[in-house]
């Protein structure tokens, strides 16, 4: 009988074991190593050359960037571009009301030093394609990225972006890399200049 | 579940796909065949007792049991000898798992030429005719196993110190097992709580991996029992040192079980199984964008089991009853940011329950019927809601000897399940044998297989926020479908000689494939699942063993091809060609085992952005060398993948190992 006590005992240790383990979710907050958490950051470089990285990692809400000032628009309308995950839309055409437009020039940034005189896009209406977005001017064409369907990477296209900006200022734009020190996407890193004394 | 004697079915062996392999191979077997015979022959002649072992149970130990001795219940459900199965089961037994220094039962497996062992990020999955992880049923004692990721249910997490013997039975089972059984079906059997046992495990490697299992076991006639924990550690292992991801995670595991049978007189008997694992697996990701992430995986498996059974004359019944649970927690934490870091459970609970009874039908039939009910639950964040189905099923079989001398067998099952989710479905099987002569018998089977869409495949809702590519799984898929053919000889010319080979096709349809829902651009894009696939898998296995007891050598081939009939594409992963060769040598005077294992794998397509490409051959080599000191004492050296085989991308299998270890008995 006391066999059967202690398999019993046993049996039911066992059976009370499941679903016991510790919980291994990670902190919540974030790491004491984890990056900067500002959304827009602008730096000029020794030789006049601006930086700016956005955080456009969130899934449903746009991070907007006024290049009169090189940060984080505080209203809705003060914006040139603005940024959701891999989507970058312009304040002009179907996306805003302040006229934002831009020419994409192939090449190096240090190559182009005034503004097309064709060339400018803006954001337009769903055209004819399978998606349901907008035609955003940075999609259009080729594009801004280089898709690569068996790792996912994004990988910039090296075109200069010239942004004729909600203020009337002509920047040059290129767009550097999609993702940050830490391998996360949906961080741009921008490098611009300003044309024929537009810009911050 | 059944007895629990030593099981050993005589089995497949060798081969491969390149000429120069080829060549070097029949130099070393043209040898060891002169060799083998003249041993073989040797101990025809004289009882494997009498060959100076110093104590009985030292020498059954050493012998190897005939395939009318052998005990296999999988190909039929119902106990039966391996050498009187209608279909062809493969058996590894307990004495191969231990001489092979197999910790698991994917070790125990690799050296198998028909089945190609495959380690991904979900763990290594088994395929079988060229069929992969997916459409290959998994069972211990008879019973489901939960825990499937991406369709691979890892055979890396049943330890082999608790496994009697590991029945195989290729092409389409799903007349008796129902979902999952297209490429065949393999069933973990424990060993029986009978079997008188206490014995202590240790195991170290030179990578300090250890391994430390225990088990005891025993009692009456009446009451018996087995209790048995094991400990397993090691670390990560990195092929690329100077990048930051690990190839294969370290793990820490730990796992105890209980088995217990009570006899009631003559005619009944009741089996009880409970088991508790732990797996805690951490590694290292690097992504392709340069994030690296510190991955954890505590995994929780959990299963009860009982079984009835009462026999009468001619009559036998059955009642069993199942639960299983696991638990999954993934955390990715990724260094230098939070916002890759990702926590997710996953729950999957299943219970069944079923019936079965057999009963002999004049001189020339065995009537089986059972019945089964399942339901199962799965809750996981990547899901848009929870997945829960019940599906009953009740299947017919009946074995029916015809001719001359019982010559022939002939065996029609059908099998009904009702599933909530895709309703009725049918699939039936024949399978015949016959005995032309007294040592060669002749199967042939056709037959069909269905697999379920998994939970994952119906509800899934998974977003990549980076690339903004999203998959989404399809609620209305269907089953997939299998139409086989299977057809073997086996010869057993001499005590010491047995011979087969089989040939099977498997046409398969409705497949589950991804496609893309919209968005046909360069862009990042949504995909779901849709029943579109078709594929074709067709192929040969021959298999020897010549000698046996003292020195028996296995010799395997198996050819595999197996094609996506809208592509023409060869299916990735999937070996052409592999041969195997294992050498066995034992010695009752001294107590001395020692094995020898080469495996050569043609290479493997696969379908990359770039193109196909194939990977390069490889050579898997093991030895293992044991010996007995007394009654209580086994010391033991071997070296696994001696050769250093794999890579780190599509084939991140562990490196070259030298190990050691004991087992006491108490």
């Amino acid at each position: 009988m006391s066999d059967v006590v202690l398999a019993a005992t046993v049996v039911g240790v066992l059976c009370a074991l499941p679903g016991c383990a510790e919980n291994i979710r990670p902190d919540v907050e974030p790491d004491a190593a984890d990056g900067p958490v500002g959304k827009v950051a602008t730096v000029r470089g020794a030789d006049g050359i601006y930086t700016t990285r956005v955080d456009a990692t969130a899934v449903d809400t746009w991070t907007h960037v006024d290049l009169e000032t090189g940060a984080e628009s505080s209203d809705q309308t003060s914006w040139d571009l603005a940024a959701q995950r891999f989507h970058l839309k312009l304040n002009g055409g179907v996306s805003g009301t302040a006229g934002v437009e831009v020419a994409p020039v192939p090449g190096a940034l240090a190559d182009v030093t005034a503004a097309p005189t064709t060339g400018w896009i803006t954001d337009a209406a769903d055209g004819e394609d399978e998606n349901m977005d907008p035609d955003y001017a940075f999609e259009q064409g080729d594009g801004w990225y280089a898709y690569d369907p068996q790792t996912h990477l994004l990988t910039p296209h090296p075109t200069v972006w010239v942004v004729r900006t909600g203020a009337g200022a002509v920047v040059a734009l290129q767009i550097t890399d999609y993702y940050d020190d830490a391998g996360t996407s949906g961080h741009f890193t921008m490098t611009w200049k300003a044309l024929d004394g537009g810009g911050s | 579940m059944h007895s629990a004697a030593t099981r050993r079915r005589p089995e497949p062996p060798v081969i491969t796909s390149h000429t120069s392999l080829l060549s070097r191979l029949a130099t070393v077997v043209a040898g060891v065949v002169a060799a083998t015979s003249s041993l073989a022959r040797a101990d025809e002649s004289a009882p494997a007792d009498a060959a100076g072992a110093t104590d009985g149970s030292a020498a059954a130990d050493l012998d190897d049991l005939d395939p009318d001795e052998i005990i296999v219940i999988t190909g039929t459900r119902a106990e039966t000898p391996l050498a009187a199965s209608p279909v062809v089961t493969e058996v590894v037994d307990r004495r191969h798992i231990v001489e092979s220094g197999a910790e698991t039962v994917a070790d125990a497996l690799a050296a198998r030429p028909g089945l190609w062992l495959e380690r991904g990020i979900a763990g290594t999955g088994v395929t079988m005719q060229g069929l992969g992880p997916k459409y290959v049923l998994v069972l211990v004692d008879g019973q489901r196993q939960l825990g499937r990721v991406d369709g691979v249910l890892d055979l890396e997490r049943f330890a082999a110190a608790n496994v009697e013997q590991i029945e195989i039975v290729r092409g389409p089972g799903s007349a008796l097992y129902g979902s999952d059984a297209l490429g065949g079906v393999v069933n973990i059997i424990t060993r029986a709580p009978d079997e008188e046992a206490a014995e202590l495990t240790a195991r170290i490697d030179h990578r300090r991996a250890t391994d430390l299992s225990a088990r005891v076991g025993g009692g009456s006639a009446r009451l018996s029992g087995a209790a048995s924990a094991e400990w397993q550690r090691g670390d990560a292992f990195d092929r690329t040192p100077e990048t930051a991801g690990t190839t294969i995670a370290a793990y820490q595991d730990a796992r105890g079980d209980l088995r217990g049978r009570y006899r009631g007189g003559e005619r009944w008997q009741v089996d009880g199984s409970a088991d508790y694992q732990r797996r805690d697996l951490r590694g290292v990701d690097a992504t392709a964008t340069g994030a690296i992430l510190d991955r954890r995986n505590l995994i929780e498996v959990a299963a009860t089991a009982a079984r009835l059974r009462w026999t009468g004359e001619g009559t036998s019944v059955e009642a069993r009853a199942g639960l299983g649970y696991y638990r999954d927690q993934y955390a990715s934490d990724q260094r230098g940011s939070g916002a890759l870091d990702q926590y997710q459970e996953t729950i999957e609970q299943l219970i069944e329950g079923g019936a079965q009874l057999d009963r002999r039908l004049g001189d020339h039939h065995r009537a089986s019927a059972g019945g089964e009910l399942l339901g199962e639950t799965l809750t996981s964040a990547r899901q848009r809601e929870d997945g829960d189905r019940i599906r009953g099923a009740v299947w017919l079989q009946d074995e029916w000897r015809a001719g001359a001398a019982y010559r022939w067998l002939i065996v029609p099952a059908i099998r009904v399940d009702a599933d909530t989710q895709f309703g009725l479905h049918v699939t039936p099987r024949l399978a015949v044998r016959w005995d032309p002569l007294d040592d060669v018998a002749v199967r042939v089977s056709v037959g069909r297989g269905y697999r379920a869409p998994s939970f994952k495949e119906l509800l899934l809702r998974f977003e990549n926020p980076g690339a903004g590519y999203v998959v989404d799984g399809n609620p209305d898929l269907r089953p997939e479908h299998s139409t086989s053919g299977q057809a073997g000889v086996e010869w057993r010319p001499r005590r010491w000689a047995w011979i087969s080979g089989h040939v099977y096709v498997n046409e398969l349809r409705d497949l589950i494939t991804t496609v893309t829902v919209d968005g046909g651009g360069a862009g990042p894009q949504r995909f779901g699942y849709d029943n579109l696939g078709r594929a074709r898998t067709s192929g040969a296995e021959a298999a020897a063993t010549l000698g046996r007891d003292r020195l028996a050598l296995e010799l395997g081939y198996a050819y595999t091809r197996a094609r996506d009939l809208d592509t023409a594409m060869a299916l990735d992963g999937v070996p052409g060609h592999r041969v195997s060769a294992a050498l066995r040598w034992r010695d009752p005077a001294e107590g001395l085992t020692a094995v020898a294992e080469v495996v050569a794998t043609g290479p493997r397509p696969y379908q990359l952005a770039g193109g196909v490409v194939e990977t390069d051959p490889r050579f898997d080599v093991r030895a293992r060398i044991a010996r007995r000191f007394g009654d209580r004492l086994d010391l033991f050296l071997g070296v696994d993948n001696l050769l250093d085989a794999g890579d780190d991308q599509l084939d991140p299998i562990a490196p070259r190992t030298l190990y050691t270890g004991a087992t006491a008995r108490l």
